[in-house]
């Protein structure tokens, strides 16, 4: 059985997934893409970018007193919707714990069903950046 | 005859369904357009009646299924005003119609230092396979400019198309912009400078007549899918003698006349380039469908698309933050319609369209090039069809204002406030 998800990462994931209305989903999940704070212009660098997305994003993550914090922007809202689910829901977990989060859980929102492939494969290229950022924490 | 658009709209079962709750509304015209029943009907019908493999004539169900085949060819040769029996040939679809014309005639005709002519707003299809013949030649692709309602530039054209160039392949509707070039001024320029003329007509065949013969162009292609045909079929259309020119492009069965070990002779027009089996039953079908738009008749048709078209530009033009690109106006255009929002990102406009049921395309739209003409990243593209109504252009206006009002920057900064 998958591990349990964060308190946070799960009321997110709940909110989401018990409004049945696309509409309705996609407001939601606009308004969590606007409690994300925008990155500062010099942390918009080429290594953040997320390649692999329809819309510009950029993603970094910082280990501070080991816990990761996460960060991140995309031009588009509802990739920044989805984004807010990553950077707002595991933030400040540790490396072990972020890497215990199966990122199958955006399934359960039912945001994915409506888009289209490249803006769920976008979701799992922003996943895979800060995964990597935390795998290097852990083995370093 | 009345244009009776509820009775229209009933031929075509899926326009009664919901889209995530809400009726459809579908203005993705330009990726593909719906099918009426008759050509469900046909499809149906060939599977469940005639179906056997065409032009081996062993037995009276392939000379149905046979017959069938070539009727439909000859159904939308008369559609598209083709000379005679030799010049259509079925494809796969637009681009592998090009695919073969590009390397079929443009490898045994095209050197170093020759020129291919393109424009700006061409879809990939017409632009990708002339790069690739262009790289193994050696030739050089020029792209004619577009003037500032999007059409190509006809006066630069003139300058442009010198005696380097030995293709001349344009578009006759931008699948972007919706404007019509001037198909017929385009060619005669090519011909006086001895090149290959050839014009995509996929954005062109579904809207009106092609009266191909009398264009002055030497070769078209179109695709059954966007015309209310089935996906899987399209169609090259060539002078004979051109096609007689050209050596055939994919080898196999039916493009042959004899095979010995060290001698194959090519079966004559069309199936010189019809290898192997084609896509019979959705040749079928086609025919079906170019029979329901000749019923319908391009006078009406052509007649409620204005109308159409003057409406959505009028609504269009109100939406606060809307930019069209392409023709402003009615005249020489199709019902295509490209556009931003300010301040709004091109596929969240196209998600919370599609969560109200109003399906539009958003992004590139296959034509690159032309996005860095225009220097957007992405648009997003109504195209309406013959079955969409004024009610359908204001849900989509309805349906945008609703976007700009949530996704606008001034929204945004409202909600932190």
């Amino acid at each position: 059985m998958a591990a349990p998800l964060p308190a946070k990462l799960q009321a997110m994931v709940d909110e989401l997934s018990a409004i049945d209305d696309l509409e309705e989903k996609y407001d939601a999940l606009i308004e969590m893409g606007r409690q994300v704070p925008d990155i500062p212009a010099e942390r918009k660098t080429e290594a953040c970018i997320v390649h692999g997305c329809q819309s510009l994003v950029h993603v970094y993550s910082t280990l501070v007193d080991g816990r990761l914090q996460l960060r991140g922007h995309a031009d588009a809202l509802i990739v920044n919707g989805m984004l807010a689910l990553l950077v707002l829901g595991l933030n400040g977990l540790t490396p072990e714990e972020f890497l215990r989060v199966d990122p199958k859980f955006i399934e359960k929102t039912g945001v994915m069903q409506a888009l289209t492939p490249s803006r769920v494969n976008g979701f799992y290229n922003v996943y895979q950046k800060l995964k990597a950022d935390a795998l290097a924490a852990v083995n370093a | 005859m009345a244009y009776d658009i509820e009775k229209i709209r009933s031929d075509f079962p899926i326009l009664a369904r919901q889209v995530h709750g809400k009726p459809l509304v579908y203005l993705d015209n330009g990726a593909t357009s719906q099918k009426p029943r008759a050509v469900i009907d046909a499809l149906v019908h060939f599977y469940s009646n005639t179906n056997a493999n065409i032009h081996r004539g062993a037995h009276g169900l392939g000379s149905e299924a046979t017959s069938a085949y070539e009727q439909a060819r000859g159904v939308v040769e008369r559609f598209v005003g083709a000379n005679n029996g030799n010049e259509l040939i079925f494809t796969r679809n637009t681009t592998e119609s090009i695919n073969l014309l590009a390397q079929a005639w443009g490898r045994a005709n095209l050197k170093a230092g020759d020129e291919i002519v393109l424009s700006q707003s061409e879809h990939h299809a017409n632009f990708v396979p002339w790069y690739m013949v262009a790289k193994e030649r050696g030739a050089k692709l020029v792209l004619l400019p577009l003037d500032p309602d999007g059409r190509i530039d006809v006066h630069a054209a003139r300058a442009l198309i010198t005696d380097r160039c030995k293709v001349l392949a344009f578009t006759w509707v931008s699948n972007v912009l919706g404007g019509v070039n001037a198909v017929e001024e385009l060619a005669a320029l090519g011909k006086a400078r001895g090149a290959l003329v050839f014009v995509d007509a996929a954005q062109a065949a579904p809207h009106f007549a092609l009266r191909l013969a009398e264009r002055g162009v030497d070769a078209a292609a179109f695709s059954a899918h966007k015309m209310l045909g089935p996906t899987g079929v399209g169609v090259l259309w060539a002078r004979e003698a051109l096609l007689e020119s050209m050596p055939p492009w994919q080898g196999g069965g039916s493009m042959i006349s004899s095979v010995s070990h060290d001698r194959v002779t090519w079966n004559r027009l069309p199936w010189k380039f019809e290898a192997g089996t084609p896509n019979i039953a959705d040749v079928v079908a086609f025919g079906a469908a170019v029979k329901y738009l000749k019923a319908l008749g391009w006078d009406a048709l052509q007649a409620y698309e204005d109308v159409l078209c003057t409406y959505a530009l009028q609504r269009l033009a109100r939406v606060e933050g809307l930019r069209l690109y392409g023709p402003s106006g009615p005249k020489d255009r199709v019902a295509v319609f490209s556009f931003s929002l300010d301040g709004v990102d091109a596929s969240d406009a196209g998600a919370l369209l599609d969560a109200q049921g109003i399906e539009v395309r958003v992004g590139h739209h296959c034509a690159q090039p032309l996005m860095d003409t225009l220097c957007v990243a992405g648009l997003i593209r109504a195209s309406a069809y013959l079955y969409n109504t004024t009610g359908e252009i204001d849900a989509l206006v309805a349906g945008l204002e609703k976007v700009v009002s949530k996704l606008r920057p001034a929204a945004a900064s409202a909600a932190k406030s």
